[in-house]
């Protein structure tokens, strides 16, 4: 269930040009031989499987608003990256983008739509590093 | 290449299930348990834990697939949210899936895929060289999701395979060649 509650509707205040940031977890680097990068993978772009609510970001322009820093948005999550996407991105591919903001996260959001394969292989294509993860193997073409 | 075998399911220290989370990982038969054992293989004949679970196993598995089945077991100990964002833990019927995939169609001349965990409890295999990219989704050991590009002729397939995966051998060659 990609949009489970009717009351999601696109937030036209988040501009298209405004970044949306995800962390990404160590398992979910992936090198990519074609492009000689390491990147994030595809599933790393999901729904919450648990409680199926629509994917998670921060606004990273409010982050910064608020005098923070992008480490902050990694804080308690050791070795994870963190990587941006443009909200227009997700428009392009049918996603809508809420405020959804939390008592430990003020900027935290909230892509809705259905995450095909396809919009998932988008946003890990064409996301782009705030925060890399550290070094390590996946820096590497698998052996 | 299935011919590793359990030493005993029951009644020795060969096999044992691990008091373990409630609700986790229950219901393998015994197809799934002797693929785990390859995945057991890789301790060459040692203890093994996959989630809650415990194998050992007799054969050894090819060298060049050891590596690759380590990367598949160490995603058995990944907790509940270990992504932050509410994934589940992996199911070891997918492992065993991934394991199936590798040790039935590829050989020491494929490069390795890089194996990631998804989110829903399944494993992904990838490839993107070659001027392609083939990512392999177990969603379930009857749900497999394929999805392959070819950059330099812009072909896209996408497959959904249950039992025969037999249909991705072209495409394993296909990322397999030269750059």
């Amino acid at each position: 269930m990609s949009q489970p509650d009717p009351d999601y509707v696109d937030d036209p205040t988040i501009e298209d040009d405004s970044p949306l940031w995800r962390r990404i977890p160590p398992k979910h680097f992936v090198y990519d031989e074609n492009l000689q990068c390491r990147r994030a993978s595809s599933a790393a772009f999901s729904d919450n499987p648990k409680d199926k609510s629509p994917m998670s970001v921060v606004l990273g322009d409010e982050v910064l608003a608020a005098s923070r820093t992008a480490e902050s948005v990694l804080e308690g999550h050791e070795g994870f990256g963190l990587v941006s996407f443009l909200a227009g991105l997700a428009r392009q591919f049918k996603q809508g983008i809420m405020r959804k903001p939390l008592d430990e996260e003020p900027a935290h959001a909230e892509v809705f739509g259905e995450k095909t394969r396809g919009v998932r292989r988008a946003f890990a294509k064409n996301c782009q590093w705030v925060i890399r993860m550290p070094d390590g193997e996946q820096d590497q073409p698998p052996p | 290449m299935t011919t590793a075998v359990l030493e005993s399911s029951t009644g020795s220290e060969a096999l044992w299930n691990r008091p373990t989370r409630p609700g986790r990982h229950r219901g393998l038969g015994p197809k799934e348990l002797s693929v785990l054992a390859y995945i057991a293989s890789v301790e060459q004949g040692g203890t093994f834990w996959f989630g809650g679970y415990g194998f050992s196993c007799e054969q050894p598995i090819p060298t060049w697939a050891r590596g690759l089945l380590r990367k598949i077991s160490e995603l058995g100990d990944l907790e509940e949210d270990w992504d932050s964002y509410g994934a589940q833990p992996i199911d070891p019927r997918c492992a065993v899936t991934a394991a199936e995939i590798i040790l039935n169609l590829m050989d020491s001349e494929m490069p390795a895929p890089s194996i990631v965990p998804t989110t829903g409890g399944g494993v992904q295999l990838e490839w993107h060289r070659a001027g392609a990219d083939l990512e392999i989704e177990i969603q379930s050991p009857t749900k497999v999701e394929v999805f392959f590009e070819d950059g330099r002729t812009g072909e896209e397939k996408e497959l959904n395979l249950s039992v025969n995966f037999v249909p991705l051998l072209p495409l394993l060659h296909r990322v397999t060649q030269a750059d």
